[in-house]
């Protein structure tokens, strides 16, 4: 072979390497194209299903708003409509006591007294209700709420340390950041709890306290009263749920079920501790900023 | 009880019967009630102010020391004889208490808007429903300076 000849094939064989990157370069561009075509088709499903998610939440958020506008105007008919009845049950009750008591014998009293006694507490059943169905629709206004401050006055709405044998002991309180009108409710239920559950001893001592753990500050009510069974610990909290027969202690089953609610709404945690007939000490938390 | 017309101190406008015979009775038993008027919707209310209708007879500067105003009424509310007793100025100082069930924050804070000036939620127990109502007259007619 002569030199021109090598020269040839050796460029022969060039373009043949060349032609053969090319091709394998024109093989992994189409490979590409094709894996680009799937990822877009792969973004596109990605996004339709997206957007059928989305129409579905917004769906979902019109009901709930129109679930939450029918709840409202129940509970604002529960709150007027119901009520006026039982005030005519109670109101003329009294009356007929008042004006025909004395042609009455004491059964009969007595019987009249049971309808009063028992409207009241219905009416109690409503407004407890209702206390407890707003917590759920309102927003929390968070103002630094001087918790000295707040028990101080729930000491003189309830009138404590009048006619009963009540010490209270109330320990310097950490202020914190809540909604001073529900962490009102929620010291006047405990508050009320202690002092009804203590009621049936000698003396009725509450100690109330606060304490700092990490990022929270923890706030106690404790009492000396009857306690609780730690068995039916569940129950605690529940609506309506009651560890005591009314006979014993009147109450709803709503107080507690409203301080869960509203110190969950901050963030906090609500927990007890009890011994049957040694009291009971229920703490809650609230995150402190 | 619309047999005065003339010389009214409580104007009691309440739709509920019943409501408004333990309130009377209530303002009865301490003497409160001897010159009050009951109307029962809020139309009437409208005209007894302004002395129309079937109130012809009456001069608007007649005036009520007190209207004992119930919210919750067919046809023409309380709000709205609040507001029309509140937009003229022959009869925008004449003490209005809305005596009503709700105790919902949006009736109080309108009400207050329209310058209410006094907002009592009826109890359902009778003794302190009674003693609201005693207090009530005993400020309105006895403690407080009407604005004549």
């Amino acid at each position: 072979m002569g030199n021109s000849e090598v020269e040839i094939e050796s460029q022969l064989k060039f373009l043949e390497e060349t032609q053969r990157a090319i091709l394998n370069i024109l093989d992994d561009y189409s490979i590409e194209k094709t894996q680009a075509a799937d990822t877009q088709k792969a973004v596109i499903n990605i996004l339709e299903d997206y957007s059928i998610e989305k129409a579905n939440s917004e769906k979902t958020n019109i009901a709930l708003a129109n679930a939450n506008k029918e709840l409202d105007s129940f509970s604002y008919s529960v709150s007027h409509d119901l009520r006026a009845p039982l005030r005519a049950i109670v109101g003329y009750s009294n009356i007929l006591l008042e004006d025909y008591g004395d042609k009455l014998d004491q059964e009969g009293m007595r019987i009249l007294n049971v309808i009063i006694n028992n409207v009241l507490k219905m009416g109690q059943l409503i407004d407890d209700l209702l206390a407890f169905s707003r917590i759920g629709k309102q927003s929390l206004i968070k103002v630094n709420v001087d918790m000295d401050a707040l028990v101080k006055t729930i000491d003189s709405e309830l009138n404590i340390q009048q006619e009963k044998k009540i010490e209270m002991n109330i320990k310097s309180l950490l202020s914190n950041k809540c909604d001073s009108s529900m962490m009102k409710q929620v010291m006047t239920n405990l508050i009320s709890n202690a002092l009804k559950y203590s009621g049936k001893k000698e003396m009725s001592i509450v100690e109330i306290g606060s304490y700092n753990d990490a990022n929270m500050n923890v706030y106690y009510v404790k009492d000396n009263g009857v306690g609780f069974d730690m068995k039916y610990y569940d129950k605690l909290f529940g609506v309506f749920q009651r560890l005591h027969s009314s006979n014993e202690f009147e109450g709803t089953g709503v107080g507690l079920a409203l301080v869960h609610r509203i110190i969950n709404k901050h963030g906090g945690k609500v927990w007890a501790e009890a011994k049957v007939d040694e009291g009971a000490t229920f703490f809650f938390s609230l995150p402190n900023n | 009880m619309k047999t005065i017309i003339h010389n009214v101190e409580i104007l009691l406008v309440e739709d509920n019967a019943d409501d408004a015979g333990l309130t009377i009775r209530a303002l009865k038993k301490h003497n409160l009630a001897n010159n009050l008027v009951h109307l029962s919707d809020g139309q009437q209310a409208i005209d007894f102010i302004f002395g129309q209708e079937q109130f012809s007879d009456r001069e608007i500067e007649d005036q009520p020391k007190i209207i004992m105003l119930d919210l919750k009424m067919p046809k023409v509310d309380g709000l709205q004889v609040l507001k029309a007793i509140r937009s003229d100025e022959r009869t925008k100082s004449i003490p209005v208490v809305i005596m009503t069930s709700s105790k919902e924050d949006k009736d109080i804070a309108e009400c207050y808007k329209l310058g209410v000036n006094s907002y009592l939620v009826k109890p359902v127990a009778f003794d302190d429903f009674s003693k609201i109502v005693t207090e009530l007259g005993f400020y309105w007619l006895l403690l407080n300076q009407p604005p004549r």
